[in-house]
C-alpha cells in the first residue's frame, strides 16, 4: 500500500506531529518530578524542625523538673517502695494493673509526705508548656520490660496511679537506662493509647549514681501530623497552580517561537505546491514573504527555504523552457522522419502497368530519423534502377547526408551512367567538404527489363541475395568501398578500380533481395546477431517467390529472433521479381 | 559504456586495446578518444581482439582517425581483428584504413 504524503492527511491524522503536545508533556513531567522532589525535601525539613522543637521543649522541661525535684526531695524511697511492691507481684497480679485492688497495693506511696508535693511541682512545670501533654515520674523494670508509674500529675481519668505500668520496647528501655548524659534522651513511637508520641526523659540518680527513676515528658505529635497534612495540601495546591501557570506560559512561548513559525513554513510549502499544480500562474514568493523573525534556527530555515524556492522557481522555468525546446525538436524530428519516409517510393504495387517485374521495399526506422534508404525508378521504358544504401550513424546528420546521397545517385543514374560510374561520380561529389566524416554504403543495380540483364555495383554494401533456379544464394561481393569514405585521389592510387560493374542474367521467376545491416545485425538482448545464414534460411522458408510476402516474412522472423530486444538499427529491405519480357 | 579501452605507450607508438562493441550509443565517445590519440602518436595500433562488433557509426570513428593520421603522415594499424569485424571492414572497403599487423 503506498504511503500517504503528509499533504494528503486529515487534520486528525496529523495530530501526532503536534510540537505543542511534545512540549506540554515534557514540561508537565519535568515540573511534576521537580515538584515531588521539592515536596519530599520540604516536608522532611518541616517535620524535622517541628519535631526537633518538640523534643527540645519536652526534654528541657523534663530536665528542669528533674533538677528541681532532685534539689527539693528524695524520690528514692518512693521509687523503691513502688518498685519493690511491683517486683513482688506475680504475673496474674500484674495483669490487673489499673484496677482498684491493684492500686490498693501501692496506696502507701501516696501517703509519703513528699508525694503530693512532687505531684504539685510536676503540675506547676507542666503549666509552663503548651505543648507538653504530661510530665511524670516513672521507672523501668528490666525483667518485665515495663514502665512503672511513680507519680503522675494528670487530673483526668487517664491518670496513672503509682504502680500502674505499661509495656515498653526493650531496646528503647535499655537506651534510656544506659544513657550517658550526652544530647537529648527521647523516643518517638506510635502507641495505641496515646497515638504518635514523643517522650523525652531525664534520669534521677542517687548519690552512688544509680538510676532511681526517670522524669518523663510526653508531647503528642498529632499536631505535627496535622501540620504535615496542611503542608501537603497547601503545597499541592500551590504546585498545581504553578504548573498550570508555568505550562500555559511555556506553551504560549512554544507556540509563538516554534509551532507558529513552523506551521507558517509548512503552509508556505503547501501553498507553493498548490501554485505549482496550477501551472501557467506567475510564481509567488511564498517563503520569502514569510518574514519569520525568531532569530534562531527556524528563521534560518525559513531563509534557506526562501533561497530554495528562488532556485526552484528558476529551475522550473529553465526546465519548462528546455522541455518546450525539446518538444519542438521532437516535433521537428517526427516531421523530418515523415518527410524522409515520404521521399522514398512507398506506393505499391509501384508499377502496376508493368507485368515484366514486381518490386517491393520496406523501411522500419529504429527510433528516430535514420540513414537507411532504398530507391527505385525508371530511367527509360526499359531500364529500372534499384538502390539500397546505409549512411553511417543516425539522427539529423545521417538523414541530411542520406537526402544528399539519394539525390546525387538518382541524378547520376538518370544521366545514363553505368552503376560503377554512378558510384565514382557520387563518391567524388560526397567527398567534397565531407568534414563530418560521414559515409554511405550503397548497392545500385540497373535492370534491362527486355532481357533480364542486371548490371550492378556495390560501394561497401551487403552481399546481394539471388533466387535462381529455385534456390536462394548470396552473390560474392564486388569489393567496392563505401562512398565518401575515401576521396578519389586516394582511390586512384590503388591498382584496382574502386567500383566495378558486374552482370547478372535474371531468368523469368528469378528474384533478388537487397537489405541493410539492420537485417543481418538485428540483435537479441545478449547480443546474438541474426546473421546472413538465417536470412538465407528464412528466405528458403518464405514459400513461393513473391516480394510482397518475402519482406514481411523476414521481418516477422527477425522479431521472433530478437524477442524483447529494442530495435538497434533501421531495417530496410528491397526485393525484385523478374517475370520475363512480354511475349 | 559498452566499451573499455587500455592504452600502452611506447614513445611515438601507442597501442589501444578495444574491448566490447562500438555502436551508435558510444561511437561519438570512442571517436573522440581515438582521434585524440592519433594526435599524440605517429603510429597507433588498434588491438581488436576483444572488439565484438562495429556498427556503421563505429566505422566513422575509424575513418576519422584514418583521415587525421594520413594528414600527419602517420600509420594506423590494426591487429587481432576478429572475423566478424573483419567482415564488416571488407564489406565496406574499410580494410584500406588499416595496416594489418
Amino acid at each position: 500500500m503506498p504511503e500517504k504524503s503528509v499533504r494528503e492527511m486529515s487534520e486528525l491524522e496529523r495530530k501526532h506531529y503536534s510540537l505543542s503536545g511534545h512540549v506540554f508533556r515534557s514540561t508537565l513531567v519535568g515540573v511534576i518530578i521537580l515538584g515531588l522532589v521539592a515536596f519530599v525535601i520540604g516536608l522532611s525539613l518541616y517535620t524535622y524542625a517541628l519535631v526537633g522543637q518538640y523534643i527540645g521543649e519536652s526534654f528541657g522541661l523534663a530536665k528542669s523538673a528533674a533538677l528541681v525535684v532532685n534539689a527539693v526531695m528524695d524520690t528514692k524511697s518512693m521509687s523503691d517502695q513502688v518498685m519493690t511492691t511491683y517486683r513482688s507481684l506475680t504475673q496474674e497480679e500484674l495483669a490487673q494493673t489499673g484496677t482498684e485492688s491493684y492500686r490498693a497495693r501501692f496506696a502507701q506511696v501516696k501517703n509519703d509526705e513528699n508525694f503530693d508535693y512532687l505531684v504539685e511541682i510536676l503540675r506547676e512545670f507542666l503549666k509552663t508548656s503548651d505543648d507538653v501533654s504530661d510530665l511524670y515520674l516513672g521507672m523501668y523494670d528490666r525483667e518485665t520490660s515495663a514502665l512503672v508509674y511513680i507519680a503522675d500529675p494528670d487530673q483526668s481519668e487517664m491518670v496513672c496511679e503509682p504502680g500502674d505500668w505499661e509495656s515498653v520496647e526493650t531496646k528503647e528501655m535499655e537506651r534510656f537506662l544506659s544513657w550517658n548524659g550526652e544530647g537529648q534522651l527521647y523516643d518517638i513511637g506510635n502507641t495505641d493509647k496515646y497515638g504518635w508520641l514523643c517522650t523525652a526523659g531525664v534520669p534521677l540518680k542517687d548519690s552512688e549514681g544509680n538510676v532511681i527513676a526517670f522524669l518523663l515528658a510526653d508531647v503528642g505529635l498529632e499536631e505535627v501530623l496535622q501540620g504535615m497534612k496542611n503542608f501537603a495540601l497547601q503545597y499541592t495546591i500551590a504546585m498545581i497552580v504553578s504548573v498550570i501557570v508555568y505550562t500555559y506560559f511555556t506553551l504560549r512561548h512554544t507556540k509563538k517561537t516554534l509551532v507558529e513559525p513552523i506551521n507558517a513554513i509548512a503552509s508556505a510549502a503547501e501553498a507553493y505546491m498548490a501554485d505549482k499544480s496550477t501551472d501557467g500562474e506567475k510564481p509567488i514568493d511564498r517563503f520569502a514573504s514569510l518574514n519569520i523573525r525568531t532569530g534562531d534556527e527556524i528563521e534560518n530555515l525559513s531563509l534557506v527555504m526562501a533561497d530554495m524556492e528562488k532556485d526552484l522557481v528558476n529551475y522550473v522555468q529553465n526546465l519548462t523552457e528546455v522541455t518546450a525546446e525539446k518538444e519542438r525538436i521532437n516535433t521537428e524530428l517526427t516531421l523530418a522522419n515523415g518527410i524522409q519516409a515520404n521521399v522514398l517510393p512507398n506506393t505499391f504495387p509501384a508499377f502496376p502497368e508493368r507485368e515484366e517485374f514486381e518490386v517491393y521495399a520496406t523501411m522500419d526506422p529504429a527510433k528516430e530519423v535514420g540513414g537507411d534508404f532504398y530507391d527505385f525508378f525508371m530511367i527509360d521504358e526499359d531500364h529500372l534502377v534499384m538502390v539500397m544504401a546505409d549512411v553511417s550513424g543516425k539522427g539529423i546528420p545521417a538523414a541530411l547526408f542520406m537526402m544528399t546521397a539519394r539525390t546525387m545517385l538518382k541524378d547520376a543514374a538518370l544521366a545514363g551512367l553505368d552503376p560503377a560510374s554512378v558510384m565514382e561520380r557520387v563518391n567524388a561529389q560526397l567527398s567534397e567538404n565531407n568534414d563530418y566524416m560521414m559515409f554511405v554504403t550503397v548497392w545500385l543495380g540497373i535492370l534491362e527489363i527486355s532481357t533480364g540483364k542486371l548490371i550492378h555495383a556495390d560501394a561497401g554494401h551487403e552481399q546481394l541475395m539471388v533466387y535462381h533456379e529455385g534456390a536462394w544464394k548470396f552473390l560474392e561481393r564486388g569489393g567496392g568501398v563505401a562512398l565518401a569514405a575515401f576521396d578519389p585521389e586516394m582511390l586512384a592510387l590503388e591498382d584496382e578500380p574502386a567500383f566495378k560493374n558486374r552482370e547478372l542474367m535474371l531468368e523469368p521467376g528469378d528474384m533478388i533481395f537487397q537489405y541493410t545491416d539492420g537485417v543481418t545485425e538485428a540483435m537479441t538482448i545478449d547480443r546474438q546477431q541474426f546473421g546472413m545464414n538465417r536470412v538465407l534460411e528464412v528466405a528458403k522458408d518464405a514459400g513461393p517467390a513473391d516480394p510482397t510476402k518475402l519482406l514481411p516474412f523476414v521481418r516477422e522472423k527477425i522479431d521472433e529472433f530478437v524477442q524483447d530486444a529494442p530495435q538497434f538499427d533501421d531495417i530496410t529491405m528491397l526485393a525484385l521479381k523478374y517475370k520475363g519480357p512480354i511475349k | 559504456m559498452s566499451m573499455d579501452m587500455n592504452l600502452i605507450k611506447r614513445g611515438t607508438e601507442g597501442e589501444l586495446q578495444l574491448i566490447g562493441y562500438i555502436d551508435a550509443s558510444n561511437a561519438a565517445e570512442v571517436e573522440k578518444i581515438i582521434v585524440d590519440l592519433v594526435g599524440q602518436f605517429d603510429t597507433l595500433i588498434l588491438d581488436m581482439e576483444k572488439l565484438e562488433y562495429v556498427s556503421s557509426a563505429g566505422l566513422r570513428a575509424f575513418r576519422h582517425a584514418f583521415m587525421d593520421m594520413r594528414k600527419k603522415h602517420g600509420t594506423l594499424c590494426a591487429k587481432n581483428v576478429s572475423s566478424s569485424v573483419m567482415e564488416v571492414f571488407e564489406i565496406t572497403g574499410f580494410t584500406r584504413l588499416f595496416k594489418f599487423i
